[in-house]
This record gives structure tokens, C-alpha cells and sequence, in this order.
């Protein structure tokens, strides 16, 4: 029996998992400050494959300038273990994500994404989201090669 | 009532003293202390009221004062019921129950009237394990209020513990008619049960026939005890058969207790028969019960690792824990790890199931954990550390593999860094309290007692105090505690500053502690048991009470506490308590504010002004604090143990003065264990001592050391330390540490410290002079 695939709140007990999932899966490093957010609210989810914590998204809501009620759900951080891929956690995060615009009224979701990792991007495709912009030196901070993103939007 | 000495008008004073002893009753202990005094004025030979007041001084916590009048109370009245009664129960509440015990004693043989006395007696003989007297004391009780069962319960019980089984039925025999048309509440339906159980137990030492009647259609609230004690009298009286059935009627209760399935083979007569025959027994329980371990487990046991059948039932028991992921898949077949071609079986198995779990996440990562674990136990350290490593790797999120990574980091004895691997693992989920207390042991054991402090205090109830430390004593936290001394211990060494010796010390008393607590704690049941009727409880409990001295956790005080005295012996420590008056403003100033800061780190118990320990170093006889507060408990509960006789040797070859308590003790080191690795380091200080010189002792010693051939110690020491392991190389180090002229251990003991771990080759290392 495969085990079951459960998403749980992030928490002050367990909310090194997300700063330790983050840094082994993903290509930027975020700065402590980023971990530090009281924000962990309820955008943030911990997936758990069984027993075990595998993957972890956060996102917040994006309020335009000029206006205050928000129109877009931004994902900050998204990440699976490795070994993990390919088993339903990712879509599973997408699809709480979407529910959670959904709740909120909100028709669009966005995220970055290094534009050299073709695999992730296709990934994204794959659930819906088209190319919004290609956004020149966006990870430049973090010091990758060729720090392009792209910015993936999805309509909801 | 006549008083001797007393004057005419002590009528008066009489019922000033009744009215004292009521207000004793009801803790007004200054009012009544006060009226005591009073009497006193008016007559100065009036003991009761001297009893009353040392009564009345010690609950308002004036010890010293207290005892003066306990003396006085002792000589003016001596013969008197009252004073005599009122010194038991000073005595009782000292703890003092040996002479609790004589004057309640001596109360009654003074014409005392109060029959409450024997029960107190009976508690105290109890307590004290003078068993032979508890029959007569109950019995007195008894006759004095025959209206209650639990009376009757506690003769039956003094009767059942002197081994007088027939007089113990017979008691119970006695009320059961009485109250067998009264039993009417819950409580009293309960007790019934129990005590019914117990008469059974009891009538079944003697008369199992007798028993197993009783027991047929017996309608009891215990069934499995009945059951047992059933099949018990079954093979008591031989009748195999029908116990065999009976086991089956257990299993069928509980299929998962080990016990039944051996009692059952007992009973069918199969332990020493042929393999396949106890296999064909083992499938057909693995078939009622799929869910149950012990008919897998048990086969694996059995079987030889070459028998045919062995590898694949090893395979399906194994692999089927893997398969489902389970962390305690290596305690499981742990047992089998004493035998090395169940382990190259056991390795074998796990390897190759490994290679084909590329896309099993889970199960590939614990596979990974057991194997880990394997090398671990195998000594493979390099190995372990691989495959943790690889499942930190590949799953960082489990906080098991970084407990795992941390403990075989300990074995290559770093332990700054299995600390630091530890916290990480701890950090991933704050509110699992079992790493956070492994974090802090682990923290103490790399002797950073400050961090494990804080740490464990993440858990406990801390109320006004800044960390947990004095919750930890209260609630009998002794892990820590031991840990915690055994930090400072080893820091002492390190520095050689006495403040971590008697902060050691300090914690290793914290266990004697506790242990005396658990002892104390037996009073209130030599009660409350009888009353409840659970009476089978209760000679367990005073069974296992019996032991507590010769726990593990009560040794690993006592030897630290044995290193820390014999450290306050041999070595020049600093002045424990720096003077005072030497130091100028400044240093003052300092100091006070070091030793605030102590007191937060290192107070254990609430109002100790002696927190630091430093009275229990500063003494002029260690060897003798050691017996007194430590070694005697043990000792006196367990005569003949092993280790009770090496400290004995290792004290009275110190002390020096009776060299037949040095020689009893080897004889019993001997006679318990005749392949003790140290017996060559005993012999030889016997045969090179200096502490004995008169003619009789060295006659003895001399006489002893016939048996052992010594015409070459290196003979001696071959024939005893044989193997290659911790205890063989410490006793080595202790041979060594005679210095005994031509005789060159060390290049042996280096040769053997190769074959070590790591951290057990640092720890040996120390020692050797």
C-alpha cells in the first residue's frame, strides 16, 4: 500500500523543515529573515508522504500598487525532495493553492522560476501556467549563472 | 494511673497534656508545645510532656533542640507506655524506623493500652524486613478490631511472606464466612476478587489439588491471573496436558506474550526436541495468530543458521519490516547479533534487497537506517557513518537518522560534533520531548552541562526557577541527574577544580536519593493494600524493593561516588571554599556574583545553601561517607552481588585494618563470578601490599594466595584476561597501575586498546599511570 499524501500547517515546531527542505531542493538561497517571518500563515503547507515530511510550499498574496485589495496569489518557495518527485506532491501543493485564491477571490497565481532549469519549467506547464514575462537578472543577488527567471502565471 | 516520680496533684497536668496532645493532632505545634512546657514548669519529671515537646520542636523544624529532650524524654521515662509511644512516632518521622520499631515495642510491653500500637509496630517491622515479628504484631491488631477484613488480610499477608502458607488459608478461611453476604459496593467487590486470588495463590504452594478445584468455575474479576496461577497448579502437579491447554487458552488472550509460548513448550515437554518438530508447532500458531511476532521470532532462535529453513524465514521476517518501514526493524532481530552466521545471513539479505529499491523512497531510506545500525553493532564504523550518511542524503527530514548519525559519531568519540548533528535533528521538531532528551544527554556527555540544561528545561515544569533542575529532582528524573554528575566528574578530572567534585557528588546523592525515596514509599501500602485486598501486588512490590539497591541506575551513582571519594582521598584538592576575608573588594564583589550565577545553574533542591556540594567533599573521612551514604545500601540488600564485593575489596584494602572483610570479598568475587578479569589485579595488590603487617593477617593473606599460581604474574594474568574487550583491557590498566616491579604490561595493554572504539580507547587511555 503506497503511502498517503497529506498536507499539514507549518508551525514554530516544525518550521526548520521548511528552511531545511528549501536548501537542499532548491537553487537560491533565502536569507534568514525569509525563515524568520511571522508569515507563516495559512499559504504555507508542509507535505507529508506517509510519516515523513517531503515537501513544502509558501506563497502570500500580492496587493498591486496603487490598490489594496489583492488580485494574486505569489508563490515564494516551492520544493519536493528529490526522491520524492513524481508521486502527486506537487500537484497537490498547486491545487491548494488554487483553492486558496479561489477562497479568496482571486484569479491569478504567479511565481519566479530560473529560466536555465527547463525541467522545472516544463513541470509548471504541465500544470497550467504560461510564460508571463522573462525577467533579465532576477537572481542575480544569489549568484547563479545565467540568473534569468521567468514569471509563470496561472490563470484560476 | 500511677506515675513514678510524679506528684499527687498530676491530675491536673494530666489533662493539660491530653489537651497538648490534641493540639498536636491537629499540627497546632507551637500551642502545643507551649502547654508541654508548661507541664514542665510545674514538673520538671513529667517525660511524656518531654517526648511531646522534642515532638512538637522537631515538626516546627528545630532539629537540634528536638533531640535534647528526645534524650531527656529516653532516660526519665523509659519505662513509660506514653513516652515511649510518642518517641516511636519522633522516630518514624525520622525515618528512623528500627527505633520507631523499639519504642513502639517497648510502649506495649509497658502495659500500654493503645492498640493502634501494633499496627504501627507491624508497619515498622515491615519496613525494617523483620518479617518473623509482623505475625504476632498483626495478630494483636487483629484481636483488638475483628469487625475488618483488611485485619484479617494483613495476618493472612504476615503468614504468606514467613512462608506459612497453611496459616495464611486458614486466616482468610476464617472471614470469608463472615463477610460473604456483605459485599455489596464496588470496592468492596474488587477486594473481594483480589483477596480470593491471593488465598488461591497461597493454597496452591501448598495444595495445588486443593487450589485447581477452587479455581474451576471460579467467578473472578482477574481472569488471566486465574488462568495462570491454573496452569501453574497443571504443572505442579505434572498433569501436562492439561496445562498445555490452559497456555492455549492464554495465548488465545494475549498471542503476543513470549512467556506463554515458553511456558507452553514447557508444558508439551518440545524446548529440547527436534527443530522441525517445535517448527511444526511455531506454523500452526503463526496461523491462528498472523499478527503476532513471537511464533516468527521464536523459530529464528532455534534454528540453526545452516538449517535450510533458517534463511528464508530470516528473509520473510526481516524483509517484511523494511517493507513497511519500521525504525525498530534492527531492535527486532538484534538478539540474533550473537551469532555470526545469522548475521552474515541477516547482511546477506538486507544487501541484496537494497539494490532493488531505486524507486521505494521510503524503504530504500530505512534499509539504509537498519544497515547503518548493522555496522554499528558490528564495529563497522566507517560503514555506519556511509549509510547515514547517504540517508541524510537522500531524506533530511527524518530526525531518527540524525539521532542514529549523532551515536555513531559518539563511537568514534567526537562528541562536539554529535552534539551539534544531535540539536540539528532536535531542531526539525521542537515537540518531540524523546530527543529532546537525548539531546540533552548527549550535551552531558561532552560534558557542555550548561547547554543540556537548558535544553531538558524546554520540557520540564519550571514555575519561579529559571531552568528545570529542581523539577527534574522532584519528578525523579535520574537519567539526567547520573548524566549531569557524571559530567562534572569527568570535568573535575579535566580541571581539577573541587567545585565540579562536589557538584558530582552532589547529583550522585540526588540518586540515593531517589532510591530512598522509593523505599519510604513502601509505608503507605503496608495500609493501603491490605484495605484494597491486592494482596499479590503487594508481595511483588516488597519482592522488587528488595532489589532496588542493585539496579543499574543505583550502580552507576555508587561507582561514581566510589571514583569521586577515593579522588577526595588520593589527591590535594584546591581549597574548596576560597577564604573569604583574603580577597579585596573587587574579588568580593566577583565572587558573589559567581556564585549567584552558580546557584542558578546548579541548585537542585530548594533552600540548599549547599548547592555547590562543598560539605560533602570537605570530609575527613571519604572511605567512611562512602559506606554511610552510598556503598551500605547496596551492600546490606545485596551481600554476594559482584560489584557490592569489588568496592568491599577495593574499601577494606584501603581502610586497611581487617583483613578478613579484604578476603571475604574475593572469596565471594570469586565464587560469583570465577572468570573475573580483575581477579589477577586483586591478587596481586594482596600479594604486594604494605597495609597489613602484623603476623596473623599476612598468615591469611599468605593462605589465600595458595590457590593462585604466582610464580609468574604474567601467568596469572593470561589465564583470567583472556579476551580483548573494555573491561579485560581496564583490568590491564589496573595491574598496571601496581607498578610491580618486572612486570611489563604496557605494550600488551597498547596492543589491545587497537582492537577498541575510539572513545573507549580516549576513556581507557586516561587511566593508566
Amino acid at each position: 500500500m503506497a503511502p498517503s499524501i497529506q498536507l499539514d500547517n507549518i508551525t514554530p515546531n516544525n518550521k526548520k523543515l521548511l528552511q531545511l527542505i528549501n536548501e537542499v531542493t532548491l537553487p537560491v538561497k533565502f536569507s534568514d529573515d525569509y525563515y524568520k517571518e511571522s508569515s507563516l500563515n495559512g499559504f504555507s503547507k508542509l507535505s507529508y508522504y506517509g510519516e515523513t515530511p517531503v515537501g513544502v510550499v509558501k506563497a502570500k498574496l500580492q496587493v498591486p500598487q496603487g490598490s489594496s485589495t489583492p488580485n494574486i496569489v505569489y508563490i515564494e518557495s516551492l520544493a519536493v525532495l528529490e526522491p520524492y518527485r513524481g508521486l502527486g506532491i506537487g500537484k497537490q501543493f498547486i491545487d491548494f493553492i488554487k483553492q486558496q485564491a479561489h477562497i479568496s477571490y482571486i484569479h491569478e497565481v504567479t511565481l519566479h522560476v530560473w529560466a536555465k532549469d527547463e525541467k522545472v519549467v516544463q513541470w509548471y506547464q504541465k500544470q497550467g501556467f504560461v510564460v508571463k514575462e522573462k525577467v533579465p537578472d532576477y537572481y542575480k543577488a544569489h549568484g547563479l549563472e545565467s540568473p534569468d527567471a521567468l514569471l509563470l502565471s496561472l490563470q484560476v | 494511673m500511677s506515675r513514678r516520680g510524679a506528684p499527687i496533684i498530676a491530675n491536673k497536668e494530666d489533662g493539660t497534656f491530653k489537651e497538648a496532645l490534641t493540639l498536636f493532632d491537629s499540627k497546632q505545634y507551637k500551642k502545643s508545645l507551649k502547654l508541654a512546657e508548661q507541664i514542665l514548669k510545674k514538673n520538671s519529671n513529667y517525660s511524656d510532656a518531654y517526648s511531646l515537646k522534642a515532638l512538637n520542636l522537631y515538626n516546627l523544624k528545630e532539629y537540634e533542640e528536638s533531640e535534647i529532650y528526645a534524650q531527656k524524654a529516653i532516660i526519665k521515662g523509659d519505662k513509660l507506655p506514653v513516652t515511649n509511644h510518642i518517641l516511636g512516632i519522633l522516630r518514624r518521622q525520622q525515618g528512623n524506623h528500627k527505633q520507631a520499631a523499639d519504642f513502639f515495642k517497648a510502649a506495649l510491653e509497658h502495659g500500654s493500652t493503645n492498640n493502634s500500637i501494633w499496627r504501627d509496630l507491624a508497619i515498622m517491622q515491615l519496613q525494617n524486613r523483620d518479617y518473623k515479628y509482623v505475625i504476632q504484631s498483626r495478630h494483636a491488631f487483629l484481636e483488638s478490631a475483628m469487625g475488618y477484613r483488611q485485619n484479617w488480610t494483613s495476618l493472612s499477608v504476615a503468614y504468606y511472606i514467613n512462608e506459612d502458607y497453611d496459616a495464611a488459608v486458614k486466616t482468610l478461611i476464617k472471614i470469608e464466612d463472615l463477610v460473604k453476604d456483605k459485599i455489596e459496593t464496588e470496592a468492596e467487590i474488587i477486594e473481594d476478587s483480589e483477596v480470593y486470588l491471593f488465598k488461591l495463590q497461597a493454597l496452591a504452594k501448598t495444595d495445588a489439588t486443593a487450589a485447581l478445584k477452587e479455581l474451576e468455575g471460579i467467578k473472578t474479576l482477574d481472569v488471566t491471573g486465574a488462568l495462570e496461577l491454573k496452569a501453574n497448579c497443571y504443572m505442579q502437579l505434572e498433569q501436562f496436558d492439561k496445562a498445555q491447554k490452559t497456555y492455549r487458552e492464554l495465548l488465545k488472550r494475549n498471542p503476543d506474550n513470549y512467556q506463554y509460548y515458553r511456558y507452553l513448550e514447557a508444558a508439551l515437554g518440545s524446548s529440547d526436541k527436534s527443530a522441525k518438530l517445535r517448527l511444526g508447532l511455531y506454523d500452526k500458531l503463526a496461523k491462528f495468530y498472523p499478527r503476532s511476532d513471537p511464533p516468527k521470532f521464536i523459530p529464528l532462535t532455534f534454528l540453526k543458521a545452516q538449517d535450510p529453513e533458517f534463511e528464508p524465514r530470516m528473509r520473510s521476517y526481516v524483509l517484511a519490516q523494511l517493507k513497511r518501514s519500521v525504525p525498530a526493524t534492527f531492535q527486532n532481530v538484534k538478539p540474533f547479533y550473537k551469532d555470526s552466521a545469522k548475521v552474515a545471513i541477516i547482511e546477506k539479505i538486507v544487501l541484496q534487497y537494497l539494490a532493488g529499491l531505486e524507486n521505494s523512497p521510503l524503504e530504500f531510506v530505512w534499509t539504509h537506517y537498519f544497515l547503518s545500525l548493522h555496522y554499528l553493532r558490528l564495529g563497522k564504523l566507517s560503514e555506519a557513518l556511509k549509510y547515514v550518511d547517504a540517508a541524510i542524503k537522500h531524506t533530511p527530514t527524518i530526525v531518527e537518522f540524525y539521532l542514529l548519525k549523532a551515536r555513531v559519531l559518539k563511537h568514534f568519540g567526537d562528541l562536539t560534533q554529535s552534539c551539534e548533528v544531535i540539536n540539528f535533528g532536535r531542531e526539525l521538531d521542537l515537540q518531540d520531548r524523546f530527543v529532546n532528551t537525548k539531546t540533552a544527554k548527549y550535551y552531558n556527555r561532552a560534558n557542555q552541562v550548561d547547554k543540556a540544561l537548558a535544553t531538558v528545561s524546554m520540557f520540564t515544569k519550571n514555575d519561579s526557577s529559571p531552568n528545570g533542575l529542581k523539577d527534574l529532582h522532584t519528578m525523579q528524573a535520574s537519567w539526567f541527574i547520573i548524566e549531569n554528575g557524571e559530567a562534572f566528574l569527568r570535568t573535575y578530572k579535566e580541571t581539577k577544580d573541587a567545585k565540579f567534585l562536589g557538584l558530582a557528588l552532589k547529583r550522585f546523592l540526588g540518586i540515593v536519593k531517589i532510591y530512598e525515596e522509593f523505599w519510604t514509599d513502601q509505608m503507605d501500602f503496608h495500609t493501603f493494600c491490605m484495605r484494597k485486598g491486592t494482596c499479590r501486588a503487594y508481595i511483588n512490590l516488597l519482592e522488587w524493593e528488595d532489589t532496588i539497591y542493585s539496579s543499574a541506575m543505583y550502580k552507576r551513582a555508587l561507582k561514581g561516588a566510589v571514583d569521586a571519594y577515593f579522588i577526595i582521598l588520593n589527591e590535594k584538592l584546591n581549597e574548596v571554599e576560597e577564604t573569604y576575608v583574603k580577597l579585596n573588594k573587587k574579588e568580593k564583589v566577583a565572587k558573589m556574583k559567581q556564585t549567584e550565577q552558580d546557584k542558578i545553574a546548579y541548585q537542585a533542591y530548594t533552600d540548599d545553601e549547599d548547592f555547590y556540594g562543598h560539605k560533602l567533599v570537605d570530609v575527613l573521612d571519604p572511605l567512611g561517607q562512602l559506606q554511610i551514604k552510598f556503598f551500605n545500601h547496596l551492600f546490606t540488600q545485596s551481600p554476594d552481588s559482584i560489584l557490592a564485593n569489588e568496592i568491599q575489596f577495593q574499601l577494606q584494602f584501603e581502610i586497611g585494618k581487617k583483613v578478613a572483610l579484604v578476603l571475604s570479598a574475593l572469596n565471594k568475587i570469586v565464587k560469583a563470578d570465577p572468570k573475573n578479569v580483575n581477579i589477577p589485579y586483586y591478587v596481586l595488590s594482596l600479594k604486594n601490599q604494605t597495609k597489613f603487617t602484623d603476623s596473623l593477617s599476612k598468615k591469611l593473606i599468605e593462605k589465600t594466595l595458595e590457590k593462585y599460581e604466582l610464580s609468574d604474574p604474567n601467568t596469572l594474568i593470561d589465564s583470567y584476561v583472556t579476551g580483548g574487550d573494555f573491561k579485560s583491557v581496564l583490568g590491564l590498566i589496573n595491574v598496571h597501575n601496581l607498578d610491580i616491579p618486572g612486570l611489563q604490561l604496557k605494550p600488551k595493554i597498547m596492543e589491545l586498546l587497537g582492537h577498541l572504539e575510539p572513545f573507549e580507547q580516549s576513556e581507557l587511555l586516561q587511566l593508566i599511570k
